[in-house]
């Protein structure tokens, strides 16, 4: 069981990072430039894009096992050019558990660029003999628009050399970008790389299939699988769930149910 | 929402990313001549094996930046100033002038064939408009002077085996007035003592007093100085082109003295070069008298020690290192003779080296038979340059030692305005000897190779370029760690898209090669090497005050043995609000070993680079600011830091600090 939860997304040699958002998720978690509430989990940079406040539940079931469900609750408050976000996540089970409570800030710097941070507080329980410890880490990103249609983001996760801490934690680099094609689709595409590893890459695309329902797929090479996902939105709720599959441990489906609390857009 | 609820919101957030906020204040300004540099350096070190040709690069660099090229004079001569452009561009250039009188605008070299709009972005921060004779800020008459020091240290580094601290230490001193200038450079490396030897002087100290002439006298420079004539193969102690084998630069002849102010502690002439001229004949007369570090052989009697191998790291900070320095004494005398007329020039250069101790014969494998053995070695080469329409042809042919040759044909060739083809063939005998002497794409003394090259660049659509070259070399005898004749193949191609306000650049590189294999007893198997490597680019000048680039390698050694890959991320920025820049990088690595290093180009000290190989699994990080508090006043600082995981799973850190002053008046 120690062995699967080390392989969550951006494991490293102590956990810090969980994923979040079946609209994400739908998408292979190409997401880094793709405003949305989730943002505090992928790219806060993207926080103030949200045009009005919003709050959100994820409930992720890691191949299908529940003592590796990832339970996510997140808000955002924006205001101005600016938004905050804070987001609490739990995973695991009793004997080996980790929660990540986070506050985020994103700001518009300049027309078609924005920049945020984020700090976590990182509390991991094990049983037994296993250590427990309560760590901080930070992360932040830029979003920037590269044409009226294409957006690029980058995000760096934890760059704190780890010779400030006691226990180590691994980096995460992620840059990536997206376009809006004519016909309500858009498609992502993203480089990861975590310290230890090579570069991943993640490719997905969201088209809206009317007023209400998305329809979204993508594919990693990090763990080599294709995920799929479909939204539907009725206000104020708005109802994301996904699946990702992989090759040796089967399906992850993950389900995400949002309010949005004013009239729903996201800026340019 | 509350007014107060706000205004807390507000707080949190300007605490929070009180750095980026900053950023809100872009504002327009002139685009600095930083990205260019860096661009280029990028390109040299995409091999990372040439640093001693990006510090002469990055030297030529600023030189270009104090001293620009004056395009409007219509000269050749001045305008092969700007090394990276390609001769068909260089005479392009100069026979516009000649034609249609002075450019009157930057925009205007852009309709220049052969150039486009890239191009004169390009070259516009190292040229002048200015026809006037007096060159640059420091050949004004107006006497102007800088005054650069470098201080930086890993800290926590210690080596018990030192001579000295681990400081790294360098200082430029550099003087113009009118036509002349004079400068100094001193530097001691990390570990090194900074005072040694007797009389006591700094490790290296390196100086200059040069006079720049329009009659007779052209040139003469007193003390240290590099040269060049020709292709190189005789003399060449500077900056050589052909890095890039897709886009090779210029590969026709140059004759040119300057000054040494670069930190290479060997490969210089001290002494006294002069340059006569009358009309179209140019003659350069040198004489150095120089002490160079070596390996001495010390078993036989006093009278019998010979010279190992020359030493030319320029590292001395062990008393090892200590018992090379300047250890053996030579003399080398030249003489260039050169005709230019529009289309056609040559040259004839004579050159001998006489040493204080013989070389010994090598005695460790067949790879030193060819060796240098003596105390003499003479050198004569003849090289020619030929424009015909758009074709330019030039070479040169050297001979030297037990009358081994070498020989270089180079062919550029523009058929249209948007496409040109170039092709070189060099040749180095095994035994051919020339101990200054460097031309395109040959290694530092060259010998023992047989290569042929050829590349092709064109304009595909409007601001996508495409590029493209392969080289293939033959080594007829034995190498180091090569006991067998061996070839190897270079290839690589390139696109770039450069559209207003961003750039997608990528290369692949082909390098195939052989070497022994290591085996414990008798004769070493062929290992072949193959290398693969991808690299894209993507650079986004957000504002005119802030540039970011994404960048990821992937490299793969011996289909996929060894797989080398690098995600890495910079950001530049100046404010509008305050006389500092900021520099900053974060990179992710991970390599299967050595052989699939990463080397990743980074923004230093002015008049300086930094070129880390990056390998193992880890980050590299580093931030540097820029400070001008007053006009004549830089102050720089870079932090740096390197972690990679050990075997053991620790992780290991390497920090270096550096510290900049650098004071013009």
């Amino acid at each position: 069981m120690v062995v699967l939860f080390l392989s969550l997304p951006a494991a490293g040699t102590h956990i810090v990072r969980p994923s979040a958002g079946a609209g994400e998720a739908g998408m292979a978690y190409a997401c880094i430039m793709k405003p949305g509430i989730w943002s505090a989990f992928h790219n806060q940079a993207a926080l103030p894009l949200n045009g009005t406040s919003a709050f959100s539940f994820s409930y992720e079931n890691r191949y299908g096992l529940k003592e590796l469900a990832a339970r996510n609750l997140c808000f955002v408050l924006p205001s101005g050019n600016s938004a905050i976000g804070a987001a609490y996540s739990y995973s695991g089970y009793s004997d080996l558990r980790m929660e990540v409570i986070s506050l985020a800030g994103g700001t518009r710097l300049s027309p078609g660029l924005s920049a945020g941070v984020q700090a976590n507080l990182n509390i991991v329980n094990s049983a037994g003999e296993y250590m427990d410890y309560v760590l901080i880490t930070c992360e932040g990103g830029l979003l920037m628009n590269l044409s009226e249609n294409v957006k690029a983001g980058v995000h760096i996760f934890n760059p704190l050399p780890n010779s400030l801490r006691k226990v180590p934690v691994r980096s995460a680099l992620r840059t990536g970008a997206g376009m809006e094609l004519p016909g309500n689709l858009f498609l992502a595409l993203e480089a990861e790389m975590i310290s230890g590893e090579g570069i991943s890459l993640r490719t997905g695309f969201e088209y809206s299939a009317g007023a209400k329902f998305l329809l979204r797929a993508g594919y990693s090479t990090r763990e080599p699988g294709f995920s799929f996902g479909i939204g539907y939105s009725t206000k104020p709720a708005v109802a994301d769930i996904a699946f990702s599959t992989h090759p040796a441990l089967g399906i992850t489906s993950c389900l995400t149910v949002s309010f949005i609390l004013g009239k729903s857009d996201i800026r340019k | 929402m509350k007014p107060s609820v706000i205004k807390a919101i507000r707080i949190f957030i300007y605490t929070l990313i009180l750095p980026a906020w900053f950023i809100y204040d872009i504002k327009a300004q002139e685009k600095t001549n930083e990205e260019m540099i860096r661009s280029m350096a990028e390109e040299i070190s995409s091999t990372g094996e040439n640093s001693a040709d990006l510090e002469l690069f990055t030297e030529n660099i600023h030189d270009l930046e104090i001293d620009p090229v004056r395009i409007n004079l219509g000269s050749l001569k001045e305008n092969r100033r700007l090394f990276f452009l390609s001769e068909y561009q260089i005479r392009a250039l100069s026979e516009y002038v000649k034609k249609n009188g002075k450019i009157i605008s930057v925009n205007e070299i852009s309709s220049i064939s052969g150039f486009d709009n890239e191009t004169a972005a390009m070259i516009a921060p190292f040229i002048t408009l200015e026809e006037s004779i007096n060159r640059g800020n420091y050949q004004s008459r107006k006497p102007r002077q800088t005054l650069l020091s470098n201080f930086s240290v890993k800290p926590g580094f210690k080596d018990p085996d030192a001579a000295g601290s681990q400081w790294k230490m360098l200082t430029k001193y550099r003087f113009g007035a009118g036509r002349f200038s004079a400068g100094f450079t001193s530097e001691k490396d990390a570990g090194e003592k900074y005072f040694s030897g007797t009389p006591l002087m700094p490790d290296f100290f390196s100086g200059f007093l040069s006079f720049n002439g329009t009659g007779i006298l052209r040139e003469v420079i007193a003390g240290d100085f590099s040269a060049q004539f020709g292709s190189g193969a005789v003399i060449n102690t500077g900056f050589r082109s052909g890095l890039s084998v897709a886009v090779p630069g210029v590969l026709t002849p140059i004759c040119d003295i300057r000054p040494h102010t670069s930190t290479e502690e060997n490969n210089f002439f001290r002494g006294m070069a002069v340059t006569l001229g009358k009309g179209k004949i140019e003659t350069t007369l040198f004489a150095s008298f120089n002490n160079i570090d070596a390996t001495i052989n010390n078993s036989g009697d006093s009278l019998n020690k010979s010279v190992t191998s020359l030493y030319k790291s320029g590292i001395h900070n062990t008393e090892a290192a200590l018992g090379k320095k300047d250890v053996l004494k030579e003399f080398t005398w030249g003489i260039n003779t050169s005709v230019y007329f529009r289309w056609v020039s040559a040259g004839i250069i004579v050159t001998e080296n006489i040493f204080s101790l013989p070389f010994s014969s090598g005695s460790s494998g067949p790879e030193d038979f060819y060796d240098f053995c003596g105390t003499r070695n003479s050198l004569a080469g003849i090289w020619y340059s030929l424009s015909a329409g758009r074709f330019i042809i030039s070479g040169e042919v050297a001979s030297g030692h037990a009358m081994k040759h070498a020989v270089t044909e180079s062919v550029s060739f523009v058929p249209a305005d948007r496409i040109s083809f170039s092709f070189l063939y060099r040749y180095y005998a095994p035994g051919f000897i020339s101990f200054h002497g460097k031309s395109a794409f040959s290694g530092s003394a060259p010998a023992n190779e047989e290569a042929i090259l050829g590349s092709i660049k064109f304009e595909a659509a409007r601001n996508f370029f495409i590029s493209a070259g392969t080289e293939f070399i033959k080594h007829p005898w034995a190498a180091y760690l090569t006991c067998f004749p061996s070839s190897s193949l270079l290839s690589e191609v390139r696109a770039d898209y450069m559209p207003h306000k961003f750039r997608i650049e990528t290369v692949y590189r082909f390098r195939s090669g052989s070497s022994d294999l290591n085996v414990t007893r008798g004769v070493p198997d062929i290992k072949d090497v193959k290398t693969h490597s991808v690299t894209l680019k993507v650079k986004h000048m957000v504002s005119d005050r802030l540039l970011l680039t994404s960048r990821a390698d992937i490299k793969n050694c011996n289909s996929g043995i060894s797989t080398g890959m690098m995600l890495c991320n910079d950001l530049i920025w100046q404010p509008a609000a305050a006389p500092v820049k900021l520099w900053f990088r974060y990179a992710l690595f991970s390599t299967g070993g050595w052989d699939t290093r990463i080397y990743a180009y980074e923004n230093d000290l002015t008049d300086s680079f930094s070129l880390p190989a990056l390998y193992g699994k880890g980050t590299r990080t580093y931030v540097m600011i820029e400070f001008k508090p007053v006009k004549p006043v830089m102050l720089r600082v870079k932090y740096g830091i390197t972690s990679r995981m050990e075997d053991s799973g620790t992780e290991g850190f390497i920090n270096e600090l550096k510290l900049q002053i650098r004071v013009s008046f």
